[in-house]
Order: structure tokens, then C-alpha cells, then sequence
């Protein structure tokens, strides 16, 4: 994976300025995921900037796609599909539904603090009946950065996840909108407190009654950082 | 509150489908008396019959018979993307299980906002073979051998694409076939061959200002043949 400037020879400061060129040398390697912070956030700073290298990504990562898919063929040997899926079974089962099982997790030690009673069953796979809400956390450059949830248990929890939280300054609000357009902020976290990259709280009845339809991540100046709708 | 029946489905999955599938029931609709064990030593019918999105979470869910249904139907793609980066002296098949057992893991992160899951697991194939060959420098033969691969595979349809996927691998191909010839070679070589610009320049002999021209003429004209396939559907 790249995690340095164009050529791999030097490593580079997040906050320097990409030229175009650099940003289209590397056209092939963010279209596969295959580059690595800090150049990645230099790299995507400016495909937030300019209009060009974002279409010239966007095109050429559809075009990718499509060729990949069109490459032609090469039939393996006979056996091979029994043989990889013996392989498969004989590595360690994933989760059935990480997301699930973290969720559950989080809201299973938020739920035995704050009421006091044991929800061991929630966090087995039948446990994803709780799941009464779940959707992808999008921020303002439509990078999805996490994933919202909400378990319907003894009461209501929200529970936020974050895939790389970042460090950053002073607090983040969770703040609840609902049908009625009204917010709730319904709890805050700190840089230490979502070291994880795991945050829940409970949400209050009357919030739940109004129909939540979507969740902002709000800094202290009021900007929205990022949104979950569903 | 809008419910959803569960989290990390791709595609927002029919429970009894999947169910069916596990059992070898063709859906819950099913009436009369059924003899599981017989359908589940044929690999569960109800797989080979899952749309792409639906099998793979069949997949990361761990379902008897689905891992080998998934694998059967991409095979020889990832071998096939797993080939062109490697060529004829790398271990194609143990790329390909590589890049499986990567898909099988990563299934619950599927977006299918992003493409299909042809795309997500040639992606996951390109990537596990470029790893295998990091550091060794592709010759210009294979390089050859890459390019006319692919203008043997772009003058021919493809009969054994899915039927969905056909009629796009074959539009593909088509519109690669028509792409002046300095435009197709820098698109395969960068997406097919995984060459960086400064290789396509190297291997061209052109600066590499041109290989980009080149391959942004090749993406457009191909993406805007998509765009217009996407329109007609």
C-alpha cells in the first residue's frame, strides 16, 4: 500500500499542497484502496478541492471496475472451488455480523450500567432482532466514516461507530433529528472518550415517540460534521 | 422508528430466502412434506439461484454450501485478474484462494453503493496479487502478453459471464476493441496490468503527461458508453 508521495521516495506532510499531478499518478492506486494515510488525507483534500480530479477519480474507478470484471478469464484447475471453500471453513469462522456483535457489545456494557440488568442474550446472532435501526455515517465529503445504530432493548440506545476515528479538539455532539425536524442532543464525546471508536447513550422516550429519521455528529462551533440518515 | 430486519445485509436480504437457501427449500412457500438432507448434499439449489449480493452475504454469514456456490461463480475472474498481474510464473490458484478467504472476511463490508460484487472481489484479487509480486518488476513481454490477452478476449463476447453481467463485460470489450490502439494499451496496462504511469511511460516511450491524456481519453469514451447502457436500461 502507498503511504508516500507519488514515486515512494519520501514521506510526506498531510498538510502539504497535492498539484494535479501528483493527485493523477495516483488515480490507480485510490481507485483500489491501496493508498495509506498521511497521503491519503493530502490526496483527499484535494479531491474535495477540485472539481477536475474528483471527476477524472470518480470516472476512472468506474472504468476500472467494468475492466476488471471484462479481463479475461482463466478456469483453474478442477477441484479448486471444493478445495477453497474447505479452506475457508477450516480458517476461523468471521463474526456472522460484526456490526451486530459490536453494537450489541457496546450497548450491553452502556445497558448493564444504566439499568441494571443482564442482556448476556443480546449478544449472541439472535440478538440482531434489537437492531431497530442501522445506517452507514456519512461526512460532509461523502466518505462514509462509521455507521449509526439504534438497539431497541429495555430502552432505546444509540449507538455510534467510528472505522478510524481521528484525533481531534474539544467535543462531539450526537444530536437526534426528528420527523418533526426538531434536535436532541443527546450526548457528547471527547477524543479520549471515543478512543475506541465506540460511543453509545440512551435515548430518551419522548425522542424515540417522535420518530427519529436521522443523526448529526456536531462540533463545539455548530457544524455539522456528519450525518446518518435512514 | 423505520425497522430493519438486520444489519450488515448488503441489499436489504429476504430472511426466507436465505433461509430457504440453508435448508434447500426453494422459499417458505413451499407446500408438503421436504426431505432436507438429500438438498443440502446437492450444495443447497437455493444458492446457485441467489442474485451476486444476496450469495456473498450468504457467505459471511458462514451457510453451508454458499462458500463453494460463491466461489464456483467468480473463479475464473479472480483467476483471470489474478493472471494479469502475475502472469504465467506466479501462483495464480493460490492468489485466487488468497483473495477468497480476504472476500469471505470482508463480506459484511460489501457497499454496494460501490459497485457490484464482481468488482469488490476482482478488487480484492488485483490487490492479494499485486502484494505477491510487490518489488518485482513486470518484463515488457509480459506486458505483451497482458495486452493481446485482452485484445483476443475484447474481439470475442463472453458466453460464460452471468447473464446480468453479460451484456456490461461484453460492452466493455466492445468499446475497449474500438479505443485507438496507444489508448487501449495505457488503460490495460494501468487497470488490467496494474502498471503505474511512470511504467506505462517507460514502457511506451512516451512522457508521462501522454500515458495520462491517453487513459483519460480511454476512461471517458468507455465510461460514457456505460453511462448510456445504465440510461437505456
Amino acid at each position: 500500500m502507498s503511504d508516500q508521495r507519488g514515486s515512494g521516495q519520501q514521506p510526506i506532510d498531510q498538510s502539504a499542497v497535492v498539484s494535479h499531478e501528483e493527485f493523477t499518478d495516483e488515480l490507480d492506486a485510490l481507485a483500489s484502496d491501496r493508498v495509506a494515510e498521511p497521503w491519503l488525507g493530502a490526496l483527499m483534500a484535494h479531491y474535495h478541492s477540485c472539481a477536475d480530479c474528483r471527476a477524472q477519480l470518480d470516472e476512472y474507478r468506474d472504468v476500472l471496475d467494468a475492466v476488471l470484471v471484462a479481463t479475461p478469464p482463466v478456469a483453474p484447475s478442477a477441484g479448486f472451488a471444493r478445495e477453497t471453500a474447505s479452506l475457508m471453513r477450516s480458517s476461523n469462522r468471521p463474526a456472522a455480523n460484526p456490526w451486530v456483535r459490536r453494537t450489541l457489545l457496546a450497548a450491553a456494557a452502556l445497558l448493564l450500567v444504566a439499568v441494571g440488568v443482564t442482556i448476556g442474550r443480546s449478544t449472541t446472532d439472535s440478538g440482531s432482532d434489537n437492531v431497530a435501526v442501522s445506517a452507514p455515517i456519512v461526512n460532509v465529503a461523502g466518505e462514509t466514516i462509521g455507521r449509526y445504530s439504534e438497539l431497541d432493548s429495555v430502552r432505546s440506545v444509540a449507538v455510534v461507530e467510528l472505522n478510524s476515528p481521528k484525533p481531534f479538539d474539544g467535543r462531539r455532539s450526537c444530536v437526534i433529528v426528528t420527523a418533526d425536524g426538531v434536535q436532541h442532543t443527546i450526548g457528547s464525546w471527547t477524543k479520549e472518550t471515543m478512543a475506541t471508536g465506540a460511543w453509545s447513550m440512551a435515548i430518551a422516550p419522548e425522542v424515540v415517540d417522535a420518530t427519529p429519521v436521522r443523526m448529526d455528529i456536531v462540533g463545539e462551533d455548530g457544524s455539522v460534521i456528519a450525518s446518518a440518515e435512514w | 422508528m423505520q425497522q430493519v430486519a438486520a444489519i450488515g445485509r448488503p441489499q436489504g436480504l429476504a430472511v426466507g430466502a436465505l433461509a430457504a437457501a440453508a435448508t434447500g427449500r426453494r422459499g417458505f412457500g413451499h407446500h408438503g412434506a421436504v426431505n432436507l438432507a438429500p438438498h443440502r448434499r446437492r450444495h443447497s439449489p437455493g444458492f446457485a439461484d441467489m442474485d451476486d449480493p444476496t450469495l456473498l452475504d450468504a457467505v459471511g454469514r458462514g451457510l453451508d454450501g454458499a462458500a463453494e456456490v460463491f466461489v464456483r461463480r467468480f473463479q475464473s475472474k479472480v483467476c483471470g485478474v489474478a493472471y494479469s498481474v502475475v502472469g504465467p510464473r506466479g501462483d495464480v490458484e493460490d492468489i485466487a484462494q488468497q483473495a477468497f478467504v480476504k472476500a469471505w472476511r470482508a463480506a459484511s463490508t460489501f457497499d454496494a453503493n460501490r459497485g457490484t460484487v464482481a468488482a469488490w472481489v476482482c478488487r480484492i484479487a488485483r490487490n492479494t496479487a499485486l502484494d505477491s509480486v510487490r518489488g518485482r518488476r513486470p518484463s515488457p513481454l509480459e506486458d505483451e502478453a497482458l495486452i493481446a490477452r485482452c485484445d483476443a478476449a475484447s474481439r470475442s463476447a463472453d458466453p460464460a459471464a452471468e447473464v446480468g453481467a453479460r451484456a456490461e463485460v461484453n460492452l466493455v470489450r466492445a468499446q475497449l476493441s474500438g479505443l485507438p490502439e496507444e489508448q487501449r494499451r495505457a488503460l490495460l496496462l494501468a487497470t488490467v496490468g496494474s502498471r503505474t504511469m511512470a511504467e506505462i511511460a517507460q514502457l511506451e516511450n512516451v512522457p508521462v503527461p501522454t500515458v495520462k491524456t491517453r487513459i483519460r481519453l480511454a476512461v471517458r469514451k468507455i465510461r460514457r458508453a456505460l453511462d448510456e447502457e445504465d440510461g437505456h436500461e
